[in-house]
């Protein structure tokens, strides 16, 4: 049985404008032991997933479709007790700016202790040891858990945020955006912890992020979003052989350092408007090889075992990846 | 790349004072204490050069960028501007001639242009304070910025506001703001980090047509090296306020010298290389600016420290065409005098 199934699910936001579908028909599956890399632009809806699943969903949206099941039992039918019960001891999150996520007043150790004791009677001198112990794994060292926030640097608030996320040993952690504004060598260090916790306890993992080659490296499976749908979704393939244009121009606009020069594409253009979205294929207004049919829904077409693609022209991909590494194909169309 | 330096900075140093300034030192007689943010770079650019310049946060990169517009005052050592100093005999008008010659470009646009401005006005405020009484010239000059900053066609930009726009459109704003006056230093401090991955090639183009074509000279400054790539011709890699290795833009990333710009290299995530990169070997986080070790900055993170290096400070030493590095390593390398001057 899957660890997190995540179908047809829909979230929309009341705004002035009207309701925004911020998420509309997602599907994806986590198995235990799997890292799920989700990839998408600012306003993608990548991080209204995650709070979707966590439950922690502003009150000015709410989930207006579909279903998430974790290991089984449907978080929709839940009371906000039984999802308070749930979340942290099964599902936790990393979130974004971690670095900030930390109670200046108190110390670290007891903001851990606090996690542990809203969720199970334990004796504080196990709890501390417990403590200690996630210390060790995150790289920390356990001394220092009686500091507070300010005597950590950046990367070490983020560790412990980490060593929070795994204080109840949840059976999925969620890191949404785990590295972003920390440096580059931070980065690595914490990636690799991460990582090191998917490897060697099996954790499974669902990693948000909008940069490429994070989640290249990380991912067991990728999930590419645009405009609050996914476009693509397989294996290391949907970057090493990607069929939706939209994955091709993120490949082609990401700058690798393992290439020497290579002409970088810009997608000309701005994301659709949520509130009123276009008929049919979200990208295509940005999309240089969009046609009329376009403007009907595309199907989800599965190109290759688990390799799935939501775009008519499939068939045409071949000639896609080639012309997309031009940046002329990109160039916005004269007015 | 041919021509004089535009800007060159010698022996460059810009020191904080922490501590030890207020009354209660000069009760309690402590010394005074500095960061030292900057201490002793020397770098030069050509015209139609784009010099990366990259580093952890902290290292001073930014610090250098303004120093080198004097929106900060340097504590120490020169800043030439077109083979003439800065510092000595400022008056209004040579600060005023060097302000149309240098500009800047900010990492957050969403930040850095008014919001009660229109595009117009934006771009057109530099005109005015440079060109207050040539009316035709400056509308001409704010219609050719528009265009060069990839904002066509203007008519479509020049009455709106920020809010209007995206993230991308509000760069090439302060693109076009900061290019109006028609530069030939250009500062751009992190220009894409805000930004989304499918815009920013947009950004980078823009800045290698502004070298290439318009043959500016560009201080890039950012933690990313894989965009350096794309928009350098050299770099020069920081660390707690020196440079530490500077070279042509592909030795320095693909051939890298100094363990610390190896540990930098190795640690980009790429995303063609699976899960096979070696983890980092440097041991423990950055030094402590204010209290900095004594040597070589960087050996008590070194994983090839050796003695010496915790004695003398190793200087930025030619060991190729092109490459320089300064660290005890390549000491036999070195391509300057056999007898190396203390420091």
């Amino acid at each position: 049985m899957p660890l997190l199934e995540v179908e047809n699910l829909e979230v929309r936001y009341r705004t002035q404008a009207g309701e925004a579908k911020a998420v509309d028909g997602v599907s994806f599956v986590i198995e235990p032991g799997m890292c799920l890399g989700l990839v998408g632009e600012s306003g993608c809806g990548k991080s209204t997933v995650a709070k979707a699943i966590l439950g922690i969903l502003p009150p000015a949206g709410h989930i207006a479709g579909g279903a998430i099941r974790y290991a089984g039992r449907d978080l929709g039918g839940m009371t906000p007790r039984e999802l308070r019960a749930m979340r942290w001891r099964d599902i936790a999150l990393v979130p974004q700016s971690a670095m900030n996520a930390l109670d200046p007043v108190y110390t670290v150790e007891s903001q851990l202790a606090e996690a542990i004791a809203a969720h199970q009677a334990m004796p504080a001198a196990r709890r501390r040891g417990r403590i200690a112990e996630l210390f060790e794994l995150v790289g920390l060292e356990p001394d220092r858990a009686r500091d507070y926030p300010h005597q950590f640097s950046g990367g070490m608030r983020q560790r412990a945020m980490i060593a929070m996320a795994m204080v109840l040993d949840p059976g999925l952690i969620v890191a949404d955006e785990p590295t972003t504004g920390l440096d580059v060598l931070v980065q690595d260090q914490i990636l690799r912890r991460i990582r090191d916790l998917h490897d060697r306890l099996g954790k499974a993992m669902l990693l948000i992020t909008h940069d490429m080659a994070v989640v290249a490296e990380n991912s067991d499976r990728i999930v590419v979003m645009y405009a609050g749908r996914v476009m693509e979704y397989g294996g290391e393939a949907v970057f090493r052989t990607p069929y939706h244009p939209y994955t091709l121009g993120l490949c082609n606009a990401f700058p690798d350092l393992a290439y020497r020069a290579r002409a970088l594409i810009s997608i000309p253009g701005t994301p659709p408007n949520l509130v009123a979205p276009p008929e049919g294929c979200r990208f295509q207004a940005r999309c240089p090889f969009a046609t009329a049919r376009c403007g009907t829904p595309p199907p989800l077409i599965e190109v290759a075992p688990g390799h799935v693609v939501a775009c008519h022209h499939v068939d045409q991909a071949e000639r896609f990846r080639e012309r997309a590494a031009d940046p002329e194909t990109w160039r916005e169309p004269a007015r | 790349m041919v021509g004089e330096p535009v800007i060159e900075a010698r022996d460059l140093r810009k020191w904080y004072p922490v501590r030890g300034r207020g009354f209660a030192s000069l009760l309690t007689r402590r010394k005074p204490e500095f960061l030292k943010a900057i201490d002793g770079i020397t770098l030069s650019i050509r015209p139609g050069e784009v010099l990366g310049l990259a580093g952890e946060s902290g290292s001073g990169k930014s610090t250098t960028g303004m120093t080198l517009l004097k929106l900060h005052q340097p504590t120490g050592g020169e800043v030439r501007f077109q083979g003439l100093g800065l510092l000595v005999n400022e008056t209004n008008r040579t600060r005023l001639a060097f302000r149309r010659q240098a500009q800047i470009v900010f990492q957050n646009p969403y930040e850095a242009l008014n919001p009660r401005y229109t595009v117009a006005q934006s771009v057109g405020e530099p005109l005015s304070i440079h060109f207050p009484h040539d009316r035709d010239r400056r509308r001409e000059m704010l219609l050719r910025a528009m265009d060069r900053a990839g904002l066509r066609p203007s008519e479509d930009y020049l009455d709106r506001y920020p809010h209007q726009l995206s993230g991308g459109q509000l760069q090439r704003v302060a693109i076009a703001r900061a290019i109006s006056v028609e530069p030939r230093f250009l500062v751009a401090d992190e220009p894409v980090s805000m930004l989304d991955v499918s815009i920013r090639a947009g950004i980078l183009n823009l800045l290698c047509y502004f070298a290439s074509e318009l043959h500016m000279a560009i201080l890039y400054i950012s933690h990313d090296l894989s965009t350096m790539r794309h928009v350098c011709t050299r770099i020069a890699v920081m660390y707690l306020g020196r440079i530490i290795e500077q070279g042509a833009a592909d030795t320095v990333l693909d051939a890298p010298l100094h363990p610390y710009t190896q540990a930098l290299v190795g640690a980009v995530p790429v995303m063609a290389g699976g899960r096979t990169r070696a983890p980092s070997n440097l041991i423990g986080g950055p030094a402590d600016a204010i209290h900095l070790p004594g040597g070589c900055r960087f050996h008590p993170r070194c994983p090839r420290a050796m003695d010496v290096c915790r004695e003398r400070d190793p200087a930025l030493d030619l060991v190729a065409s092109d490459h320089e590095v300064a660290c005890h390593l390549y000491d036999s390398l070195s391509m300057s005098a056999p007898v190396r001057g203390k420091q």
